[in-house]
């Protein structure tokens, strides 16, 4: 008797897994948002938890402090609004000669601010929680980044939350442009370093790579995922194979991604 | 069955599942992601009957999956498999000695995510093998290893108040 209802246990389980891992991915990943949900509840209560202790924080900090801190950003506000006309002034030129080219100037973009509420249950995939979802216009594949830099991009959305692929995790790879050298490659995920998650590896730079550690590395633009112009980071160490058709180098991500609280989704 | 019993154990897979992906202490200090679910289901399968340890690999696994990048429910077997072990040989292991428990807590952890990764590898993934995902399942395997001492009698409790 005992052993009928192991085996009949082990035949359930081996139906369940066998069925679950044959279903397409569209169906999965309705399966996995209906299981997603399940932790909303969790998920707003850590949110508000969370509040509540900044807020907390915010109250022990003694007026002095904040007095300070407002006579800094009042100067940092000043010179940001100098720049902010200069700036502006470059845009409008840039406009006026990306009309003359016939060049579609890039659209406007928004963002929304999102907060982590959980990361990864797995180890070797490098994804997070954030507390956005289709209710606040957030669609797969937009763009995740915090002003350091670029964070990844949005997976499996569900009603209140969505999944982020960080940047070095094998489901997201970017493609980058070494500002200095103009040479283009993608961002792919790994490194050999026990505890950093601030390195990543580059594949298909040209054989003849010109980088150097230190230049600076933004997206291309190619792809069709991530606009061009995000920082990424700068190279550590450029890795040339002779005989190889391609360099492949290590680059310093501008964000850790083990310590991200907060970041922006660009909204199409 | 006790209805009142298995919807705490319910309650209980639902929260080592949260707690799994919400944690911040282990990932910002050493970078490793803890999986408290294992120690509860070598708990379950050497104190717990079958259907139950059933119940907490597939809810934990359906769970866990829709939280990772993971295939849905990849790491069911292999879940199921340790909570197996543990019921099939609890007899036969001396489990009140906390040595043995942290040895086989740490051992059913380090198990599960390599067959979970030998899955994931044999179905066409391409999840991050590096040296560093080594160093995580040695350091997680030590904390499901230093949790597999303390569940047997948090679960003991449960049985007693359901």
């Amino acid at each position: 008797m005992e052993n009928r209802r192991k085996q009949f246990t082990w035949l359930l389980v081996l139906t369940l897994a066998g069925f679950c891992l044959s279903l397409p991915p569209s169906s999965t990943d309705r399966i996995k948002r209906f299981f997603a949900a399940f932790f909303l509840p969790l998920s707003a209560a850590q949110k508000a938890a969370q509040s509540t202790a900044a807020g907390t924080v915010d109250l022990s900090i003694p007026r002095t402090a904040i007095l300070t801190e407002l006579h800094d950003l009042r100067s940092t506000n000043l010179l940001l609004r100098t720049e902010i006309d200069r700036l502006r002034e470059t845009t409008r030129e840039n406009t006026r000669l990306q009309q003359q080219l016939q060049l579609r100037p890039p659209a406007p973009r928004k963002y929304r601010l999102a907060r982590a509420i959980g990361r990864d249950t797995s180890t070797w995939w490098q994804t997070l929680q954030i507390d956005l979802g289709t209710n606040d216009g957030i669609k797969e594949n937009l763009p995740v980044l915090t002003t350091e830099g670029l964070v990844g991009k949005i997976r499996l959305p569900t009603a209140r939350t969505s999944q982020v692929a960080l940047v070095g995790d094998n489901n997201c790879r970017v493609a980058i442009l070494i500002v200095e050298t103009r040479e283009t490659g993608v961002l792919i995920g790994g490194t050999d370093s026990f505890m950093d998650h601030r390195t990543a590896r580059i594949a298909y730079l040209p054989a003849n790579c010109a980088a150097r550690p230190g230049h600076t590395v933004i997206t291309s633009g190619m792809g069709g995922v991530f606009p061009k112009g995000i920082p990424v980071g700068t190279i550590h160490e450029v890795q040339t194979v002779r005989g190889e058709l391609q360099t492949t180098a290590k680059i310093k991500l501008n964000i850790d991604t083990a310590k991200l609280e907060e970041m922006w989704v660009m909204l199409p | 069955m006790r209805p009142f019993f298995t919807l705490a154990l319910i309650a209980n897979v639902y929260l080592a599942v949260f707690i799994g992906s919400a944690d911040p202490l282990f990932r910002t200090t050493v970078h490793v992601t803890i999986n408290p679910l294992i120690p509860l289901i070598t708990a379950v399968g050497c104190q717990c009957g079958l259907m139950n340890t059933f119940l907490v690999a597939a809810l934990g696994s359906f769970w866990q999956t829709s939280l990772s990048a993971d295939p849905f429910a990849i790491n069911l077997i292999p879940l199921f498999a340790a909570g197996f072990v543990f019921h099939q040989f609890s007899g036969r292991l001396n489990m009140r000695d906390p040595f043995t428990k942290f040895v086989f807590g740490a051992l059913a952890n380090f198990s599960v995510q390599s067959a979970t990764l030998m899955l994931l590898l044999t179905l066409g993934h391409t999840p991050a093998l590096e040296w560093g995902l080594l160093w995580q399942c040695i350091f997680s395997s030590v904390v499901a290893g230093l949790l597999t001492i303390v569940t047997p009698h948090y679960l003991n409790w449960l049985i007693r108040a359901f």
